[in-house]
């Protein structure tokens, strides 16, 4: 095997090498991003204009639109006038 | 209708229209309801989780799934009802028994801020919360153990846990100021803050914690009235609507629940839904429950 293509199968180790190491670099930069976005005190959402912003820790402004518990379906309507069988005296 | 009573979670439960075995059933499912979530009970499983120094903890599939509800519960009224307020309502000094409850001239311990209820997952069976965190799911255990004790009655009927209730079946319910509803299926439920009280530091303490600020909530409202699909759904939007203050009823409206809310006055607030459903003739209903349109 000659010099030149001792020399081209180096060249070839050397880009996979290189190729490798960014993108493991890479991939340890988009774990860490999902890691931090996903900590609930460090939550982010991002706006219509592309700033993004951070939660309130409370928790209490959260966006309920997301939510599937349901309270539709109530059936109540006027007393029939007979005596009642239940107190609901508040829990 | 035959209903039977017996005491449990701290209040009357009462059963209509179950045979003597499904009876058995209802009780025994809230007695291991109780024995899992009660905040009192030394050997209590929530007490075992509110107890570890570890982030990561296993617990059994019932108390995983009542966690998700409670955090379900959470999103859906934006923190509001939350199960992460257990060390502010220890604080307040409910920390025992409410029958044992005596007055402590000690100061409330107030949280300045209830943790976020987005710190609390769970996974399967592994639930995971910062140490120290304590969680109290009395937010929605009683509402949800209802719905289940229902479900156990093969031809229906309605079960009441201290007037927070489902049924299937037509039944009159006596509100606390003693209004009369027809509540004709699904859940109903009523949040007072006029009936759990006690004295801490010479200051009145309720156990209906604002998570904005870790202390029992200043609601103008004394108790908050709700119709929804299910047990569970009616206590968590009249917790929800009585913590919201003014904004309580249209709150309510925005989801098509019906409610009626009372101020420390006396003086009756019903939203528009619970009007076109209860008082469908304004003409019928007495002045003073004609109260004003929500902001």
């Amino acid at each position: 095997m000659s010099e030149s293509r001792f020399a081209g199968v180096r060249a070839q180790v050397q880009t996979v090498r290189r190729a490798a190491i960014a993108g493991a670099v890479v991939l340890f930069a988009a774990l860490l991003g999902l890691a931090r976005a996903s900590h609930p005190g460090t939550t982010t959402h991002s706006t219509g204009t592309g700033t993004v912003t951070p939660s309130t820790s409370s928790g209490v402004e959260s966006d309920d639109s997301s939510s599937s518990f349901g309270f539709g379906g109530s059936d109540v309507g006027p007393s029939s006038g007979a005596v009642p069988q239940v107190q609901s005296g508040g829990s | 209708m035959n209903v039977e009573r017996f005491p449990s979670m701290g209040c009357e439960i009462a059963v209509g229209g179950a045979r003597t075995t499904e009876l058995a059933a209802v009780r025994a499912l809230f007695e291991r309801r109780d024995a899992i979530f009660s905040r009192f009970r030394a050997d209590s499983e929530l007490v075992r989780v509110n107890s570890s120094p570890s982030e990561l903890i296993v617990v059994r599939p019932e108390f995983a799934e009542l966690v998700e509800v409670a955090l379900e519960a959470a999103r859906a009224t934006r923190g509001l009802v939350t199960p992460t307020v257990g060390a502010a309502v220890t604080g307040a000094g409910y920390d025992r028994d409410f029958s044992l409850l005596r007055p402590d001239l000690r100061a409330p311990a107030v949280t300045a801020r209830v943790p976020d209820w987005r710190s609390v997952r769970t996974i399967g069976r592994l639930l995971r919360r910062p140490p120290g965190l304590q969680l109290d799911l009395n937010g929605v255990v009683k509402g949800r153990t209802v719905d289940d004790a229902l479900a156990l009655l093969a031809d229906g009927g309605f079960v009441s846990a201290g007037g927070d209730l489902a049924a299937t079946c037509p039944l009159e319910v006596e509100l606390p100021d003693g209004y009369v509803v027809s509540v004709r299926g699904g859940g109903f439920a009523t949040s007072a803050v006029t009936r759990r009280r006690w004295l801490r530091g010479g200051i009145e303490q309720h156990h209906l914690i604002d998570p904005a600020t870790g202390a029992p909530s200043s609601s103008p409202w004394a108790c908050v009235s709700v119709a929804a699909g299910s047990c569970l759904a009616a206590d968590v939007a009249a917790k929800a609507a009585l913590l919201q203050g003014a904004y309580g009823p249209e709150w309510l409206d925005l989801r098509g629940v019906p409610g009626r809310f009372v101020d420390s006055g006396g003086d009756v607030v019903t939203n528009r839904t619970w009007r076109r459903a209860v008082e469908p003739d304004p003409s019928l209903v007495p002045d003073r429950y004609l109260g004003g349109e929500a902001a």
